[in-house]
């Protein structure tokens, strides 16, 4: 008789050390994940942050520098409320893709510009 | 005695060296020179004048005669340049279908084309010459660069003339021309060929294979009667038939103008835009050789057009806002900007089209200039009406000699005001330069309507040493307008001076965020 209780005391404690270590870990592991669901949004804003920057940093180079973008189409120019009736302004459409990655995580920019050449010249033909 | 000789001959050998020649074709002969015909090309050219030999010898005589009499300075205003690899200093001008090409240095000689049918009604040139109501079309040039051949100019032009014929000369050299092909009504395909009096239009195909494209014409039927057939579509180089547009309902007189445009922006011109004499304006696609969708575009009857000088489409944001805080609402849209005659004044027309409706002339605003344009304005009201309305029009003060150019959202037209006693006589004649607004025909420079001492030519954009644009006279390089001024969109009458620092000018058109995966 006293050596069943002896058991079922061991068998108890067992059981609620058990129960103890789980609700702990469980409990470390949920702060963990709210400190990581905490922080996503921080990093998320500031990979955003650092692509847009670094696609803003390469608009101004193109712009001021002319260096090749990633894709360069000529195409018909965009509508121009100042519109001009030369057909040799050449329009070469420039798309620009900016793309930064951390672990999981990637974000891109992606820009479409129109670079228009000096236009000198007329309107091809004779009446 | 030996002096008088030496001069005599002198005086007759600059005779030789600076007559004009006078060339056509005989069929079944070629090219030749109606100064120089054999016995055999003389008793053909009797036949077809038919006349007797003494009677063709007179007709050969009086030539020279006849075309200075039929020379009018203010059509050789409308002449385009030779190109250089050709003669630089030449020019041509068609009268009707019969071309002179001439030079301002004194030491070349005139070079007269007259196509073989034309020469029996060759007295009918003048009338045709001197009719204030009809647009004298002017011949399509080729270049080596469109032909892919260095050293090649190709000319092809319509007779407004005796039988009805499109013809096209090669002219490596300006002292041998060579007729390529005519097309007529007795060539298979083209049998209801009634009127010719058009400039034909170039047209460019991409090939399946690398390489040229393959170019084609197309050439207008100009009939008073029904034809059956409103367009040709031809084999640039042999002018075979290779597609027609039929007419499929009654339509009025064509006139001699079209347009080919890139109705849907994929860099391919599918879509042809032409026009009635009376002011009608159609549109057709044009595929594979096959016509397709002929389309009724507008109807300016109404206003009473005699003929139709130039068709030419252009792509802009018209602006479709009121003013103050709606003024910035454009929308991007196809133009039409018609230039038609209206007796000795030509009339600008600028048309939205409208793909669902038929534009009437009801729906223009009349938009002409005053007597005094400085006391020109515009209202809200006006603003307004062009904004919601079909376009507008304006009379112009002369008959427009050149393709009007659209420079910064300004239409700059060079204008010749004939007198209505000398019609050729460029003395007589008074020139202008007038600049319009695009979207709404005010005035842009102080001064719309700038007089010139003399007739203008081609108007081209060039670059200045004040680091902005200049529109200059294309022939005598004169500058007309020393800095051009672009509109903005800021306000009805916003504009401010073109800069060539501005340029190469980026425009933004969009930006898009991409986010893959979390944390």
């Amino acid at each position: 008789m006293m050596l069943s209780s002896k058991g079922f005391i061991l068998v108890t404690t067992l059981v609620l050390m058990l129960i103890l270590s789980c609700i702990s870990l469980s409990m470390l592991v949920q702060t963990q994940l709210s400190q990581k669901l905490a922080g996503s949004a921080t990093l998320s804003f500031q990979l955003r942050q650092q692509t847009q920057s670094k696609h803003g940093q390469e608009l101004r180079l193109l712009q001021q520098s002319g260096a090749e973008s990633s894709l360069f189409v000529i195409a018909p120019c965009p509508a121009n409320y100042a519109a001009w009736s030369d057909l040799k302004v050449i329009c070469e459409w420039h798309q620009v893709r900016t793309t930064e990655r951390s672990s999981h995580h990637q974000h891109s920019v992606t820009s479409v510009l129109v670079r228009q050449s000096l236009p000198e010249g007329g309107w091809d033909g004779a009446l | 005695m030996g002096l008088y000789r030496l001069g005599l001959c002198l005086l007759l050998c600059s005779q030789c060296l600076f007559a004009e020649t006078y060339w056509s074709y005989v069929p079944g002969v070629g090219s030749v020179q109606l100064t120089e015909l054999s016995t055999e090309q003389r008793s053909l050219l009797a036949t077809h004048l038919q006349l007797n030999a003494e009677q063709t010898r007179v007709w050969l005589n009086q030539l020279p005669d006849q075309l200075n009499a039929v020379s009018c300075s203010t059509l050789d205003v409308q002449n385009q340049a030779i190109p250089a690899y050709i003669d630089a200093s030449y020019k041509v001008v068609s009268y009707a279908g019969v071309l002179k090409f001439y030079s301002e240095d004194n030491t070349k000689s005139t070079v007269w084309w007259l196509p073989w049918t034309a020469l029996p009604a060759l007295s009918q040139l003048k009338a045709q010459v001197t009719d204030l109501s009809l647009h004298m079309h002017q011949p399509l040039l080729i270049t080596e660069q469109q032909l892919g051949s260095p050293g090649q100019l190709m000319i092809v032009a319509g007779s407004g003339i005796g039988n009805p014929n499109y013809f096209a000369l090669q002219l490596n050299s300006l002292h041998s021309p060579e007729l390529l092909w005519t097309l007529s009504s007795i060539d298979s395909g083209a049998e209801d060929l009634i009127g010719t009096m058009a400039q034909p239009l170039l047209m460019q195909e991409q090939r399946e294979l690398a390489g040229l494209p393959a170019l084609s014409l197309l050439l207008p039927n100009i009939a008073i009667s029904n034809p059956t057939t409103l367009i040709y579509k031809v084999d640039l180089l042999t002018g075979n038939v290779q597609a027609k547009l039929g007419a499929e309902q009654t339509l009025p007189e064509l006139s001699g103008v079209m347009a080919l445009y890139d109705q849907n922006r994929d860099s391919v011109s599918e879509s042809l835009l032409f026009s009635t004499k009376s002011g009608q304006i159609w549109q057709v696609q044009l595929e594979q050789n096959q016509f397709y969708g002929l389309q009724a575009l507008a109807d300016f009857s109404a206003l009473k057009f005699n003929d139709i000088q130039f068709i030419r489409p252009l792509f802009a944001a018209v602006p479709v806002g009121g003013y103050g805080t709606d003024f910035h609402s454009r929308r991007s849209q196809w133009l039409v900007m018609l230039g038609a005659l209206r007796q000795q004044h030509s009339v600008f027309v600028v048309l939205k089209i409208n793909s669902t409706a038929r534009v009437l002339s009801s729906d223009l605003v009349d938009r002409t200039l005053p007597d005094a344009p400085e006391l020109a304005v515009l209202t809200s009201q006006d603003w307004q009406q062009i904004q919601q309305k079909g376009g507008w029009f304006s009379q112009l003060s002369g008959r427009l000699t050149h393709l009007p150019v659209v420079a910064g959202g300004v239409v700059y037209f060079s204008l010749l005001q004939q007198s209505l006693e000398q019609v050729c006589s460029i003395e007589q004649s008074s020139s202008a330069l007038v600049a319009l607004h695009l979207h709404h025909a005010s005035a842009v420079y102080r001064r719309p309507i700038l007089p010139l001492a003399q007739a203008a030519g081609p108007l081209k954009i060039k670059a200045n040493a004040q680091g902005g644009f200049s529109l200059v006279e294309q022939h005598s390089q004169q500058v007309l307008v020393e800095s051009l001024l672009e509109i903005s969109p800021e306000c009805a009458h916003c504009s401010k001076t073109i800069e060539q620092a501005g340029f190469p000018r980026w425009q933004l058109m969009g930006t898009y965020h991409n986010e893959e995966g979390a944390y």
